[in-house]
């Protein structure tokens, strides 16, 4: 009885261990829903280029959460099992294309890095080039500017050079001409202190008779201030020379006054002499009665006749003749 | 006789506990609020609400089964819980890598512009 009861117990317990597996098992593994939904969501992952590039270890987690799935239908698990993990299959697929798209923009962004940098690189190395353009031509310009300022100085120099030359010449011409009217009023002055009259023949001096004693041909002594004053003239002006001309009245031979007025006027060139003047730089000539200044019928005008004229030549040494 | 009737017992309710694990699923659940925690972090509240939200869901509800005494279902959900919260970080992400790539894309094509501006004068 108790060993019926006990077989009795057993068949029941073995039924019930069937049922339960049997609620637990169920569809051929293939033709269940979670598994086909897991195969698809798994091979849609597998084939995106995205995900074999770039989500390696989300692609084989999502063979995982599969595999589990197939497992749990073979092992004839609750269905609601198979269905969960058919539920994350799926999920870890759309887990696995998001960190391939996430992983391909990092990618993109990091090749962009590298784009930027050449872009900007380029760009700056443009930059340069037009700096560097830039700079040739300021210094060109400054090259051009500084010559033309060393022209403009070199100008100025060559001016003031020019201007101090002319001051100088200025002041040349200047001095000359004070000296030159300096001169000129020398002349005047000893001129005027010869009483040597301006003619058309040049300086005219008139040695009267009183130098001379009645028919003597002899300068009269101490009283030869006139032929001194002669003698610095000549000094100072040394390219002058004198012609002397001697003169008479008309008394007495015609001869003899010629040779008396030769006489005098070789007696003053010989005074010259003596007081230094070159012979060379003078000609004495006896005139006689010719030429004569005055009337020879009266003693006064005889007294003017009677005479040595002394013409000084300019400073070219001319004397036009009579 | 007592012994066939406790082995009899004892192997009935081993194969019942093999189909309905009854201990409440704590590891399950701290894995799954981790995962949040981890979705929040990358920004999904923000980039990937409608995935987050499904996970939260889920947790709620396998709190609910687990009060209720049905913890396959608990089990169930929190599994799922956790791989939606994982989709919503990569999602999150996703976005936001999609987002600053498009910046980069834009702003190397403002300086592409820019430079060739440039290059003209």
């Amino acid at each position: 009885m108790q060993n019926k009861t006990l077989r009795y117990f057993s068949r029941i317990n073995f039924i019930i261990i069937l049922a339960l597996l049997g609620a637990c098992a169920g569809i051929p593994v293939d033709e269940n829903p979670g598994v086909v939904k897991a195969r698809q969501a798994y091979d849609s992952a597998r084939t995106n280029a995205q995900v074999q590039q770039y989500a390696k270890i989300a692609l084989r987690e999502t063979q995982k959460a599969l595999e589990n799935t197939e497992r749990a239908a073979a092992a004839g698990d609750d269905q609601a099992d198979v269905l969960t993990y058919a539920y994350v299959t799926a999920q870890r697929a759309e887990i696995a294309k998001q960190t391939a798209a996430s992983k391909a923009a990092q990618a993109e962004i990091e090749t962009s890095r590298t784009e930027r940098q050449n872009i900007l690189l380029e760009a700056r190395e443009r930059e340069l080039g037009h700096a560097r353009t830039k700079t040739e031509r300021a210094e060109t310009q400054a090259r051009a500017s500084k010559r033309e300022a060393n022209l403009a100085r070199s100008q100025a120099a060559r001016k003031a050079r020019e201007a101090e030359l002319a001051r100088a010449q200025a002041a040349q011409e200047s001095r000359e001409a004070n000296a030159a009217l300096a001169r000129a009023q020398a002349l005047q002055r000893q001129v005027a202190e010869l009483k040597a009259q301006q003619t058309e023949r040049g300086l005219v001096l008139t040695l009267g008779d009183v130098l001379f004693d009645y028919n003597k041909a002899d300068l009269r002594t101490g009283n030869t201030r006139t032929i001194d004053k002669l003698a610095n003239f000549l000094r100072e002006y040394p390219k002058r020379i004198l012609l002397i001309e001697g003169f008479t009245d008309s008394r007495g031979s015609e001869a003899y006054n010629k040779d008396l007025s030769k006489r005098r006027a070789n007696a003053v060139q010989d005074a010259l002499i003596k007081r230094g003047v070159d012979g060379g730089r003078m000609s004495a000539l006896g005139y006689g009665e010719a030429y004569p200044v005055a009337s020879n019928q009266t003693d006064a005008g005889r007294q003017q006749n009677r005479r040595v004229e002394v013409i000084i030549s300019d400073d070219s040494g001319n004397i036009p003749s009579r | 006789m007592k012994t066939h009737l406790t082995i009899l017992l004892l192997t009935t309710s081993v194969v019942l506990t093999a189909c309905a694990s009854a201990p409440v699923p704590k590891a399950q659940q701290t894995e799954a609020q981790s995962a949040i925690a981890e979705a929040k972090e990358a920004g999904a509240a923000e980039h990937s609400q409608y995935e987050l939200t499904i996970a939260e869901d889920k947790i709620a509800k396998a709190e609910q089964e687990i009060n209720a005494g049905n913890i396959d279902n608990a089990r169930r959900l929190l599994t799922e819980a956790t791989t939606d919260a994982k989709l919503a970080e990569a999602k999150a992400l996703n976005t936001q890598a999609q987002a600053n790539m498009r910046e980069v894309r834009e702003s190397i094509n403002a300086l592409k512009r820019e430079t060739s501006r440039n290059q003209a004068q």
